[in-house]
């Protein structure tokens, strides 16, 4: 078979994957020259449009068409985002979306519109899809189990309160032991000066007792500045704590006032593709 | 042994006269003055007036009170003048200066101590917790609030018994004499007080801490309120109060540094950051526990313990 025969049987094949491409890009111009939005994401995307592709083939064409696009994705995106951008503020008004600086494409997903609000996922304009945050999701559902007045950390607060507590008790004792210190020095200077004439034996004694009493206070005193440390960090700690706890609670209660329950909130998150495509029409 | 000189007992006598006669000039001029100029005027007389110029005749000690006396009446003048509110000067058994009662604040008296400064001049306080409102140097012409003090004092039981109504009324009472004082050339620095400018209210430290602004969330989210990031073009956060907004606005300023800023949002024009403090204990409680970074700046120099 000569170069020539191979060509002319290669022929057909190739032209008709050229026209397949040359096809789906028209059609792609179409739609987005007409804003049809909906199929813009069909030809973005086939699989998620099943009802519309009769062979699996074709879903598969298409996905290697739209690789065609990976230039362009980003302009794509940028074209396509303040539509989705607005049905999610509408659909989801607890929730905020925050463009990622270079990334046309993705979408940071908050949980509310409080100070630190936390990340519960990444939006996806082309494939409209949020790649979800389970630990988060994970403690907003612990969360709604626990019985009022109850928080994931309230006994790990607990516990911080307690020793919190007994550190600010130590730190306050210390007007204390500075008075006591200083009682036991005057004692001391009094007995040298006694000059142990009066006592004799038990001026010794006293004097023992006293110095390692003092001894004992002055080590007590020297920890202050360890305990002061210790309980900075107890109180930050303890912030760390409380303020997982109020943002649980927070979300949590942004999340029960649309949705009947948490799992019913993600199932939504995990079906934006298809009810926002339907609202296109 | 020496001579007695009639003549110059006599002449002596006309000299201690004369002086008692300025001296009841002044007071009488300070009974009747309704003109802050010329009260100020007088006050500084007042202060520097030597009784003990004096060497035949004396006053008897009942007779006799100290500057702060003097302070506390002229201050009482131009309270009353500030405000339709009274303010009665009350002198207590066996004392020496007497006591300001402002009749919005029904519980509470207040009365002018020494400022230990080199520069002199004298705080305003109230007597039960000593707690300082303002310091008044008539010498340098210097009006200024004691932001931390006043914080606490808004606080305190008996201010808080009056309600807000009062608070306001002292607030506005403050700001009239403030500014007389500006007529009168004076410096004068009321962070705060005045419920028509609560916007840029410059906190002490430039920046916050990350941790004071959690803390602030936590303490807000335990009584329901939400500390939100604010959603205009400033970099802040904010809590709605009903119809009052609080917010913590990190601003650039003409210096090219960042500096934290309270706005009070009020469409009344009543609500001053001391109303807050009084009324949102978690707030106050907040405020006091990092007051070096988010109190209010003020002149903080003139404010010795």
């Amino acid at each position: 078979m000569t170069i020539q025969d191979t060509q002319t049987r290669l022929q057909p094949e190739l032209i008709t994957q050229i026209e397949h491409k040359i096809f789906y890009l028209q059609k792609l111009e179409s739609a987005i020259k007409d804003n049809r939005i909906a199929q813009v994401y069909q030809l973005l995307d086939l699989k998620k449009n099943h009802q519309d592709i009769d062979k699996k083939d074709e879903v598969n064409v298409a996905e290697n068409l739209s690789t065609m696009l990976i230039d362009i994705k980003e302009k794509i995106a940028t074209f396509l985002a303040p539509e989705l951008v607005n049905y999610f503020a509408e659909t989801f008004n607890f929730l905020t979306l925050e463009k990622i600086i270079d990334d046309p494409i993705h979408y940071d997903v908050y949980l509310g519109d409080w100070w630190d609000h936390r990340k519960i996922g990444i939006l996806n304009v082309l494939s409209v899809s949020i790649v979800i945050n389970d630990v988060i999701i994970s403690e907003i559902i612990a969360t709604a189990k626990l019985s009022e007045g109850e928080t994931l950390n309230t006994n790990q607060i607990q516990e911080t309160n307690k020793i919190i507590s007994g550190l600010e008790a130590f730190l306050f004792d210390n007007t204390k032991r500075s008075l006591e210190l200083q009682v036991i020095e005057d004692q001391l200077s009094e007995i040298t000066s006694s000059k142990s004439g009066l006592f004799g034996r038990s001026d010794k004694t006293t004097r023992e007792a006293l110095e390692k009493k003092q001894e004992l206070l002055i080590a007590t005193q020297k920890r202050i500045p360890e305990v002061q440390q210790k309980l900075t960090k107890q109180k930050n700690e303890l912030l760390i704590l409380e303020k997982d706890d109020a943002l649980r609670q927070l979300e949590l209660q942004a999340i029960l006032k649309h949705y009947e329950n948490v799992p019913v909130f993600v199932t939504a998150l995990n079906n934006i593709y298809d009810s926002y495509v339907i609202q296109l029409g | 042994m020496h001579d007695f000189k009639t003549q110059l007992y006599s002449k002596q006598l006309k000299s201690d006269l004369k002086l008692f006669n300025r001296w009841q000039i002044l007071i009488d001029a300070l009974s009747v003055t309704d003109n802050m100029s010329e009260l100020l005027e007088i006050l500084q007389k007042i202060l520097v007036f030597d009784m003990h110029e004096a060497e035949m005749i004396r006053l008897v000690n009942d007779y006799w009170f100290p500057t702060t006396h003097w302070v506390t009446v002229a201050f009482a003048k131009c309270a009353n003048v500030a405000s339709l509110s009274q303010t009665e000067i009350v002198l207590p058994q066996a004392q020496k200066v007497a006591e300001l009662h402002f009749s919005e604040w029904p519980n509470a008296t207040f009365r002018f101590m020494k400022a230990p400064l080199a520069a002199g001049g004298y705080y305003l306080e109230e007597t039960s917790q000593n707690l300082r409102v303002l310091y008044w140097d008539m010498n340098r012409k210097r009006f200024y609030l004691d932001t931390q003090q006043f914080s606490k004092l808004v606080q305190t039981q008996a201010i808080q018994l009056a309600g807000l109504d009062a608070l306001s009324i002292f607030q506005k009472r403050l700001s009239a004499i403030g500014a007389q004082l500006v007529e009168e050339e004076y410096d004068v620095v009321l962070p705060g007080i005045d419920g028509q400018k609560q916007s840029n209210l410059l906190m002490t430290e430039k920046k916050i801490p990350i941790e004071i602004l959690d803390s602030l969330f936590v303490v807000a989210a335990k009584q329901q309120f939400i500390l939100k990031r604010m959603q205009d073009e400033h970099n802040g956060v904010e809590i709605t109060i009903g119809d009052v907004s609080l917010k913590l606005i990190q601003r650039d300023t003409n210096g090219g540094y960042e500096q934290w800023t309270y706005d009070i949002i009020d469409s009344n024009k009543e609500v001053t950051i001391y109303t807050l403090l009084q009324q949102l204990p978690f707030f106050y409680h907040w405020y006091t526990n990092h007051l070096k970074v988010v109190g209010l700046k003020d002149k903080r120099e003139v404010f010795v313990d």
